[in-house]
């Protein structure tokens, strides 16, 4: 695969993760249901939980792929004179934690592991807010075009 | 525990926090500390052969736990979209009466199973409450972490934290937790469009247990039909008593073993026929994991970082690979 189509290829499956995992995230309260979306065609599937969860799970797997991509690439690159942004940098911190906390919740899921309720509520509250963070962090770097790597001018 | 946060000091501190100094640094982390109890994992026997349906456990923890119950400051306020959202109203005197199913004033009640099997006609009382399992479902995917477990394994829903939306009930193989509409922390936020009350279901007097005082409902019983220890403890005895009297158990695979085994002369499987079941009234039915199908994926959660970095390394490589070519070209 050529490198342009490595990039194409991991953006669109970054867009399509990003887009999954919002869904499916929001999905984990139970709102789909009471507000119709999940009478949408194609959208019943979003009143189940379980399922919910696991394509959560999906979605959350590919970030995690594509998150050491880019930081592998990102060393590479970093040989090359680009540096990530200060938005880029920004975006990088809080997709990173939300990414994090995502992985201690999924931890917390398996059998015999068991959060004491602080830390419980405090992962719950922060996986939500980072996640939303993100979501008006990367709509605004979007709409503003902010790229997320720079030339360094050293 | 309640009057230690109020739901509108948890709402304060969670925002200005996102919970994590919030929790630390209120009266929570000590209260839930000091109700945490013993590592040790508790579980409950049922012996169904000795239960006579005299209720009195039924009584007791209507009693004991009576100060846990929802005390609405008037009528919930009307649900939107009105035609998807149900309010479930238990607070009139009438309603707080009622014993022969679970509802928000009744954590625990008297199943009766009339029938036949091998051509004896029984009758069997049983006890259901909360199964208080080992890998509980609402305790795992409740979105607010309001339902939680405490490392004895009893699972709690915290009524300061919880919005009311019935997850945990939807996901419960026996849809245990019941609704009251009309109290709760979403009165505080979007009392209309999210939320919809708080749900209740048996603690097993975690309060108590903290104390190392036994439940309610074992401490009363005449009849000594429930018995309490570590959970390896009680699954062997159990597994004696079945063998004993030739008798049944439910609860210990069930959704992926829980902390509360029924011992029975009579299958399961003839009981659940013989049960009034419905609202409030759970089964008997056998009960694959929930978990288990999305905890598979923990797998692929801790393969990806892998697999990403082998991808970039390899695309670079392919890079790498390619400039050198270039380079190698005589012009």
């Amino acid at each position: 695969m050529k490198p342009h189509q490595a990039n194409r290829l991991s953006e669109w499956l970054y867009l399509a993760a990003m887009a999954v995992a919002f869904f499916t995230g929001f999905g984990n309260m139970p709102l789909y249901q009471r507000y119709y979306v999940t009478d949408l065609p194609g959208f019943g599937w979003a009143a189940n939980f379980m399922i919910n969860v696991e394509v959560h799970y999906m979605a959350g797997a590919v970030l995690l792929a594509l998150a050491a991509y880019f930081i592998v690439s990102w060393i590479f690159l970093r040989k090359e004179g680009l540096r990530l942004s200060q938005t880029g940098r920004i975006r990088a911190i809080v997709l990173g934690l939300a990414l994090l906390t995502g992985l201690a919740m999924a931890v917390k899921n398996l059998s015999g592991v068991v959060y004491p309720l602080p830390l419980l509520i405090a992962m719950n509250f922060l996986h939500m807010s980072l996640a939303v963070c993100y979501l008006l962090l990367a709509l605004g770097c979007r709409i503003a075009r902010a790229p997320w790597l720079r030339k360094n001018q050293r | 525990m309640s009057s230690l946060i109020s739901r509108r000091s948890f709402l304060k501190a969670g925002l200005i926090t996102a919970g994590t100094a919030a929790a630390a640094g209120t009266g929570l982390a000590s209260a839930i500390r000091a109700a945490d109890g013993p590592k040790t994992e508790l579980c409950t026997l049922l012996d169904l052969n000795k239960c006579i349906g005299c209720e009195e456990c039924v009584r007791a923890c209507r009693e004991i736990n009576g100060h846990k119950f929802p005390e609405p400051e008037g009528p919930p306020p009307i649900m939107r979209p009105v035609e998807r959202v149900k309010t479930a109203d238990w607070s009139s005197p009438e309603k707080r009466t009622v014993t022969d199913r679970l509802t928000p004033y009744n954590w625990l009640f008297i199943q009766r199973a009339r029938g036949e099997y091998q051509g004896q006609s029984f009758e069997l009382n049983i006890p259901r409450r909360c199964m208080h399992c080992h890998n509980a479902p609402c305790s795992k995917l409740c979105p607010f972490g309001a339902a939680y477990q405490l490392r004895n394994g009893i699972v709690r829903i915290h009524p300061d934290v919880c919005m009311g939306g019935a997850k945990c009930k939807t996901i419960c193989p026996w849809n245990i937790p019941e609704r009251q509409s009309g109290v709760g922390l979403h009165l505080d936020l979007l009392p209309q469009y999210a939320g919809n009350g708080v749900m209740y279901k048996c603690d097993r007097c975690y309060d108590r247990v903290a104390e190392g005082r036994l439940p309610a409902c074992i401490e009363v019983c005449p009849e000594s039909v429930q018995e309490i220890g570590p959970r390896n403890e009680i699954v062997q005895k159990a597994r004696d008593l079945a063998g004993k009297t030739s008798g049944f158990i439910y609860g210990l695979e069930e959704n992926g073993g829980t902390h509360t085994i029924y011992v029975s002369p009579v299958p399961f499987d003839v009981l659940n026929q013989a049960l009034r079941k419905g609202p409030g009234r759970p089964q008997l039915q056998p009960v694959e994991n929930v978990m288990a199908d999305a905890n598979r994926w923990i797998g692929a959660l801790a393969i990806a970082p892998a697999a990403g970095v082998i991808g970039a390394l390899a695309r670079f490589k392919q890079t790498a690979g390619q400039t050198q070519k270039k380079e190698d070209k005589p012009s």
